[in-house]
C-alpha cells in the first residue's frame, strides 16, 4: 500500500494549482458562486471559467490528444479534480453532460463526421449539451421510455417528452434516447440521438425545484424532425450507447469531493456558533455528531481511492461507484440536517434575511440535499444493484 | 499511488485462507471454546512454521521481518474463520513491545522462541477502570536493593494462563505529566506471587485473564524499556494492535454477510427464495456498503500507523469507531436475516457475533474513539 504521489506527479499538482491560481478571477466568491438560487448567473460564471479551461489546454482533460484532450492519465485526472475542488473553482457542471458523458461516447460509438462535429464544439464549450434520458413514465425503468422516433426517408421524427432535463433551457444539443422499434424486448428498440434543441417543434418549460430554482426542465417534443446523420451508434442500439455513457458518467463524478466543503464549512461554523456561553464544538453530543461524519466522510474518501488504484491498474471496475454514492449522498443529507438543527431557529433563515447564517446556504443544502439521494440513480437502485450484481441475490 | 494489496500479499491472502478454511473451520473454534485453555499448541506450531508469529520479529532474531500490512492480511482472514488462540496477543502487541523497547539480551533471548511458536507473551495494561490510559496504572513496582517488587491487579489480560512471559506495566514514580512514570516489566508466569484467573466473556474462542501480582520479585534485567518511559511504546503498541483488529472485525463482518447471503438464496417462503424480497437486498446492501467503507478505514488507518504519519494515531481511532460499530451492525441484522435458526446455539453466526462483541469492546468504545477525532479537528 503505498498513498504516496511520484515526484512527477506532484509537480502536475503543482502546475495545475499554479494554472488555476492565476487563472480564476479576482471577483470570483465561491460562497456565492455555490449558494445562489441566479442560475443565470452561475451559468455565465461557469461558461466563462469552462473557455479559460478549453484556452488553457484542460478541457477534455481525459480525452485522447488526437480528438483535443490532453490525455491524462487516471491519477491525473484525480489530481485535477482535487486542485479544483480544493480552489473552489467553478464546477464543470455547464459542460458536464458533453465534457464527461457525451465526448467519451462519441468517441466510442460516433461515426468520424460526427467526432469532427461535435467534438471539437463541445471542448469549446460552443456546444452545451443536456442529457434527454428520464420521462415521466420512465424514471428508475429507464428502458420503459416512450418518447419514440419513427423513421422517415432521411431523418426521424421524434414525438414525447423528457423531463428533469438539466440545464436544457441553456442547451444547445439534446443526447437522446428515444423508441425506435415497439416491437422488440424494451432494451432493445432504442436509440440514442443528438437532437439540436432549435429545431421547430421542441419547447422546454423550467421545472421550479423545491429550493425556488430552476435548474432543470421538462422538454416537450412535437413532430420533431433529426437528421438520420444525428444517430449516435447503431439504431436500436441505444441502450448499450447509454451504458457506455453512464460508465463515464461515474467516472467523471470524482468520488464527490465537494462535500469535503461542506463538512469543512460545517465544521467552521460549529465553532462560531454559541450554546449557553460557548462555543458548540464544547457539547459533547455535537462532537460525537461532527466527529461521526469526519470519520464517514473519510470512508468515502478512501474507498474512492481504492477504485482509483484498480482504474489507474486497468483492472475492471468494482462496486465502489454505488458505494460511494450511498456513502456520500446519505452523509450530505445528515450533516446538511445536523447544520439546520445546531443554528436553532436561525436554521430557517433563507438568504433574503439580514440574520441568516452563511447567506442561508444550510436550509438550501438541506432542501437540496435529496437531489442526490434521487438524481443519477436513486439510493434504491444503487441498493437493488449492489444486492443483485455485487452480492448475487436473485431478481425473482 | 497503490491503495492495495500487492501481488504477493495478495497471493499470500489466498494462500491464508485456504490454511484457514482447512485447519480452522467452526468446528475447530467450537472445539477451543469447549476446551479448558481454549489454545490448541499444535495450532499454534503451525501458524508459526507460516511464518504469522515471527510476521513482526526481524529476521536477525529469527523472525520473517513482514510489514503490518502483511500482518493485517492474516487478520482478516483470522476474522473470517474466527481463528482462537493467543495470536494478537503473542504475535502483535508482545513482539511489538519486545521490538520497540527490548535490550539486545531480552531481544535474543525471547523473540527467537516466541517466532519460533515456542513461547506465548501476554500483555497486562488494563486495570480495574477498564481504561487504555497511563492514570489507570495502579500496579506498582517497589526499587529496593536492586530489584523491583510488584504489587496490583491487571484486568482484561488477554491470553495470560497460557502465557510464559507476562509484559506487565507499572508504576515506577509520581509522573508529572501523568503518563510518565510508567514502566515495563518481563514477569516470568510462573513467579512467586502470580496468580492467573480467567475471566468468563462472550468469546469463549479467545479467552481473557485477571492477573494479580503479589510482592512478585523483579530483578533489573526484567526492566523492559526505559524506566519511567514506557508510556508512549505501550501506546504505539496498542496502535500496532488495533489496526489488526480493525481487519479482524473486517474480515468477521465480511464472512457473516457472505453467510447470510448465501442462506437469502436458498431459504424458501411464500414459495420463492426469500433473497428476492427487496427488504432484505437492501439491508444487505447497507450492510456491503458499511463493511466496504470500514475496509477503507481500516486499510488507511494501517497505512498512516505503519509509516508512522502524523495523522496515523487519529486514522486509527476513525478505524476502530467505524469498523467496530459496522461489525456490530452487520452480526446484530445478520440474526435477524437467518431468523429462527440465527438464534440458536447450533448456527455459527453466534461465533462471529460473540469475538465481534468482545474486540470492540477491547478496542474502547467507539464513543472515546469519536472524541479523540473530535479532539483532532475540533480543538
Amino acid at each position: 500500500m503505498d498513498l504516496e504521489y511520484t515526484p512527477e506527479e506532484e509537480a502536475y499538482r503543482q502546475e495545475v494549482r499554479g494554472w488555476i491560481e492565476r487563472n480564476l478571477p479576482g471577483d470570483y466568491d465561491p460562497d456565492e458562486y455555490f449558494s445562489t438560487p441566479d442560475v443565470d448567473h452561475r451559468v455565465k460564471v461557469a461558461l466563462a471559467w469552462q473557455k479559460k479551461l478549453y484556452e488553457g489546454g484542460w478541457a477534455g482533460l481525459g480525452w485522447p490528444k488526437e480528438y483535443g484532450g490532453r490525455g491524462a492519465s487516471v491519477v491525473e485526472t484525480q489530481i485535477f479534480s482535487e486542485e479544483v475542488s480544493r480552489a473552489r473553482a467553478p464546477m464543470t457542471a455547464i459542460n458536464f453532460v458533453g465534457i464527461a458523458m457525451v465526448g467519451p461516447t462519441i468517441i466510442h460509438w460516433g461515426t468520424e463526421e460526427q467526432k469532427k462535429r461535435y467534438l471539437p464544439r463541445i471542448l469549446s464549450s460552443e456546444d452545451i449539451w443536456c442529457q434527454g434520458f428520464s420521462e415521466p413514465g420512465a424514471g428508475s425503468d429507464l428502458a420503459a421510455l416512450s418518447t419514440h422516433a419513427v423513421e422517415d426517408g432521411d431523418h426521424f421524427v421524434v414525438n414525447g417528452q423528457k423531463t428533469w432535463t438539466s440545464l436544457a433551457h441553456y442547451s444547445d444539443i439534446m443526447y437522446l434516447l428515444a423508441r425506435t422499434n415497439k416491437d422488440v424486448p424494451k432494451h432493445k428498440g432504442i436509440s440514442a440521438f443528438a437532437v439540436d434543441m432549435k429545431s421547430p417543434g421542441i419547447t422546454v418549460r423550467p421545472l421550479v425545484q423545491v429550493t425556488g430554482d430552476a435548474d432543470f426542465n421538462e422538454v416537450f417534443f412535437e413532430d420533431v424532425k433529426v437528421p438520420r446523420e444525428n444517430l449516435l451508434g447503431p439504431k436500436d442500439d441505444g441502450w448499450n450507447v447509454a451504458i457506455t455513457t453512464l460508465m463515464y458518467e461515474r467516472a467523471g463524478m470524482g468520488g464527490g469531493l465537494e462535500f469535503e466543503h461542506v463538512l469543512n464549512q460545517l465544521v467552521s461554523r460549529a465553532k462560531q456558533v454559541r450554546h449557553g456561553g460557548v462555543s458548540a464544538t464544547r457539547d459533547p453530543w455535537v462532537r460525537q455528531m461532527l466527529a461521526q461524519f469526519i470519520i464517514e466522510w473519510n470512508a468515502v474518501k478512501y474507498t474512492d481511492l481504492r477504485a482509483l488504484s484498480k482504474q489507474m491498474r486497468g483492472e475492471p471496475p468494482g462496486w465502489e461507484g454505488s458505494i460511494c454514492k450511498l456513502g456520500s449522498s446519505g452523509l450530505n443529507l445528515r450533516m446538511t440536517d445536523f447544520a439546520t438543527e445546531l443554528l436553532g431557529p436561525y436554521g430557517q433563515l433563507t438568504r433574503e434575511c439580514a440574520l441568516a447564517v452563511d447567506r442561508g446556504a444550510w436550509i438550501r443544502q438541506a432542501l437540496m440535499a435529496r437531489a442526490l439521494t434521487i438524481g443519477g440513480g436513486t439510493s434504491e437502485i444503487q441498493r437493488s444493484i449492489l444486492a443483485t450484481r455485487a452480492l448475487g441475490l436473485p431478481r425473482k | 499511488m497503490h491503495f492495495d494489496f500487492n501481488e504477493e500479499q495478495k497471493l499470500f491472502r489466498d494462500a491464508t485462507r485456504k490454511f484457514l478454511e482447512a485447519e480452522c473451520p467452526t468446528t475447530f473454534v467450537r472445539r477451543m471454546m469447549e476446551d479448558p485453555d481454549g489454545y490448541d499448541p499444535a495450532f499454534w506450531r503451525k501458524q508459526a512454521e507460516l511464518g504469522w508469529v515471527g510476521m513482526l520479529v526481524p529476521e536477525a532474531y529469527g523472525g520473517v521481518e513482514g510489514t503490518l500490512t502483511d500482518m493485517i492480511v492474516v487478520a482478516e482472514e483470522a476474522g473470517r474463520c474466527v481463528m482462537p488462540g493467543p495470536f494478537y496477543s503473542t504475535s502483535v502487541t508482545g513482539v511489538a513491545l519486545l521490538v520497540l523497547a527490548g535490550s539486545e539480551v531480552q531481544k535474543q533471548t525471547l523473540l527467537g522462541p516466541v517466532a519460533a511458536g515456542d513461547r506465548l507473551l501476554s500483555v497486562g495494561i488494563l486495570e480495574s477502570e477498564g481504561m487504555l490510559s497511563s492514570e489507570s496504572v495502579r500496579t506498582v513496582a517497589e526499587h529496593r536493593g536492586g530489584r523491583y517488587t510488584l504489587n496490583g491487579e491487571k484486568l482484561f489480560v488477554p491470553d495470560a494462563h497460557v502465557a510464559d512471559t507476562l509484559i506487565v506495566a507499572a508504576r515506577t514514580s509520581r509522573g508529572t505529566p501523568p503518563d510518565r512514570g510508567i514502566s515495563l516489566f518481563l514477569v516470568d508466569a510462573a513467579a512467586e506471587g502470580v496468580r492467573v484467573e480467567q475471566m468468563p466473556a462472550v468469546d469463549r474462542s479467545r479467552r481473557i485473564c485477571r492477573v494479580s501480582l503479589k510482592n512478585v520479585d523483579v530483578d533489573v534485567p526484567g526492566v523492559l524499556g526505559d524506566l519511567d518511559r514506557a508510556w508512549p511504546v505501550v501506546e504505539r503498541a496498542m496502535e500496532l494492535t488495533h489496526v489488526p483488529c480493525c481487519c479482524e472485525l473486517v474480515g468477521l463482518a465480511d464472512k457473516t454477510l457472505e453467510m447470510v447471503v448465501d442462506y437469502l438464496k436458498v431459504r424458501v417462503q411464500f414459495n420463492r427464495p426469500i433473497g428476492v424480497f427487496q427488504a432484505l437486498q437492501h439491508r444487505c446492501a447497507d450492510i456491503m456498503v458499511q463493511n466496504e467503507l470500514a475496509k477503507s478505514l481500516s486499510y488507511y488507518a494501517c497505512y498512516a500507523v505503519e509509516k508512522n504519519l502524523p495523522q496515523g494515531s487519529v486514522a486509527l481511532a476513525m478505524a476502530q469507531a467505524y469498523c467496530s460499530e459496522a461489525a456490530k451492525h452487520t452480526v446484530s441484522d445478520g440474526v435477524q436475516l437467518f431468523g429462527g435458526i440465527g438464534f440458536t446455539w447450533e448456527h455459527d453466526i453466534h461465533l462471529y457475533q460473540r469475538r465481534i462483541l468482545s474486540l470492540s469492546m477491547n478496542m474502547g468504545t467507539a464513543e472515546a474513539q469519536r472524541e479523540k477525532v473530535a479532539k483532532a479537528f475540533l480543538d
